[in-house]
């Protein structure tokens, strides 16, 4: 599903990632830990394509990013639902124009994607606000729809970068049980954190399955 | 389809006030662009009507017959300037009087008791390279020096033609003048819309937009804008030209060819400035929004 080996990623002279490897497998749940600035963030965008490693190679859903062609990319980025760590909500569009947006780029019908909406609002709790505008509603709620929209499409792998570090405590479990719901449907679930005892609190606090854990420290990975 | 028209609405409904801005600009431009288109017109229409027409008539002396009028006028013509020399004689000019009179005619002719008051006349004609009215005032000086002939005149071709020279330029020049700053204003109001849209549109890339999908409500803007821009400016055009019309009087409104030109050459250039826009936009923010 996710493979990693041997790759280096600089911003100029400074680097970020050195050699850094892992794998996941699919139907896997993983947690990439990490302090701030440890390049959490770059190794995310590595994944979907936004960025390019200096050298080794990144593989992800079999597809090897580095034969990634501009006419390509789009298509492989619809398999993969990201949760931005700011949300990355479009201001002036209404809650369900902002869970739209993925299911309009791979021309759903608009019977099937408006169902589809209504669904995930319910599912979400969020259908009392679906003409609301983001600024309008909670960070909570906020959260849940930028996992609402990234989910939309049923990727087969979702990505979530630092999507509880701003939520209180009762609020990350529940996030993480959400994700932790997603996966056990079939997705594998990559989520980032600043926050290294996160894993195991929850898997306490919930009873859930273990979980893989990935540490981001020094450019390096270890598991 | 749907989605993709849905997009460029809301992409041009976003930043509506710079929309029109712009739109107000390319009106202003296209207006003043259309004036000149009209005067050219204008002044062409009349230039055409005066072809057939010397621009020089020379009077002969009385005194002078017919025989040495035309030799006079072998003589002038030797000048690289003059193209031809109709020598029209005292009866020629006489009929031409009663026929350009009409009922009064007569009166011209039986009025003078049987003497012929017009005097033969040269009629000159310059070759249209040389048809300015510093040549035609040159020439003119260089024939009223000569003891046969008694006056000079110009019908006004020289300076028609000098004026329509210079509108000529001068519409050339408005009218490069126009594109380049539609291209210009269209391109702005494109990219703007574009700067304001940005986070939408590194979130659609990120979830999978294609090129065409991002790059299509830039085109769209740029054919908006570029359509309802000389749209706009014609019409305003034609409003003044209706509210004046009582003081232009014979004057025609601009040619249909020459108003589906500046239409299509509206959507061209707002077609070009839209995907000149995306690529700024997409070279700018390259590495945050556009694959």
């Amino acid at each position: 599903m996710i493979q990693l080996h041997q790759v280096n990623f600089s911003y100029r002279d400074l680097s970020v990632l050195e050699r850094a490897s892992f794998r996941l497998e699919p139907g896997e749940f993983g947690f990439l830990v990490g302090g701030s600035g440890s390049g959490k963030t770059t190794l995310l965008k590595l994944l979907y394509g936004a960025l390019t490693p200096t050298s080794g190679t990144v593989n992800v859903l079999g597809q090897s990013l580095a034969d990634l062609t501009p006419s390509t990319l789009p298509i492989f980025r619809r398999k993969i639902g990201v949760v931005f760590q700011d949300c990355n909500l479009v201001e002036y569009k209404t809650v369900e124009q902002n869970l739209a947006i993925p299911q309009k780029l791979v021309k759903t019908k608009i019977q099937i994607l408006r169902e589809n909406v209504n669904n995930l609002l319910h599912q979400m709790g969020l259908v009392h606000h679906k003409k609301a505008y983001p600024r309008q509603i909670s960070s909570n709620e906020r959260q849940r729809l930028a996992i609402a929209r990234a989910i939309i499409n049923s990727p087969l792998l979702l990505i979530a970068d630092q999507p509880t570090d701003t939520l209180d405590p009762s609020l990350t479990l529940e996030m993480l049980a959400l994700f932790d719901a997603l996966n056990f449907q079939g997705t594998t679930v990559l989520v980032s954190t600043t926050d290294p005892e996160l894993p195991e609190r929850y898997i306490r606090a919930q009873n859930a399955a273990p979980k893989r854990v990935f540490t981001l420290k020094d450019g390096n990975i270890s598991t | 389809m749907r989605y993709l028209i849905q997009n460029a609405l809301m992409h041009l409904g976003l930043t509506k006030l710079n929309n029109i801005l712009c739109l107000l600009a390319l009106t202003f431009f296209i207006l003043i662009m259309n004036t000149f288109l009209f005067n050219h017109s204008s002044i062409y229409k009349e230039l055409s009507l005066k072809e057939t027409e010397a621009p020089l008539v020379a009077f002969a002396n009385d005194t002078v017959v017919e025989d040495d009028a035309r030799v006079f006028a072998n003589q002038i013509q030797k000048n690289e300037q003059i193209l031809y020399i109709d020598f029209i004689t005292k009866e020629e000019n006489l009929n031409r009087a009663e026929k350009q009179f009409g009922s009064l005619g007569k009166l011209i002719k039986n009025g003078f008791s049987g003497s012929n008051p017009f005097p033969a006349s040269l009629e000159i004609y310059v070759s249209s390279d040389n048809l300015s009215r510093k040549t035609l005032e040159e020439l003119a000086f260089e024939i009223e020096a000569y003891e046969t002939i008694d006056d000079v005149i110009f019908t006004g071709h020289g300076i028609l033609t000098d004026i329509f020279r210079q509108t000529n330029r001068m519409t050339i020049a408005s009218i490069a003048f126009t594109v380049f700053i539609s291209f210009l204003l269209i391109r702005a109001a494109v990219l703007k819309t574009g700067q304001t849209r940005d986070d939408e549109i590194h979130l659609i890339n990120i979830v999978g937009a294609t090129r065409g999908f991002i790059r299509f409500p830039f085109l769209i803007q740029g054919i908006v804008l570029g359509f309802f821009g000389p749209l706009l400016g014609i019409t305003c055009f034609y409003l003044l030209y209706c509210i004046f019309t009582f003081q232009i009087g014979v004057l025609e409104f601009l040619p249909y060819y020459q108003l589906i030109t500046i239409m299509v050459s509206g959507v061209i250039i707002g077609a070009f400035s839209g995907f000149s826009a995306f690529g700024k936009y997409a070279k700018t923010y390259k590495n945050r929004s556009v694959p």
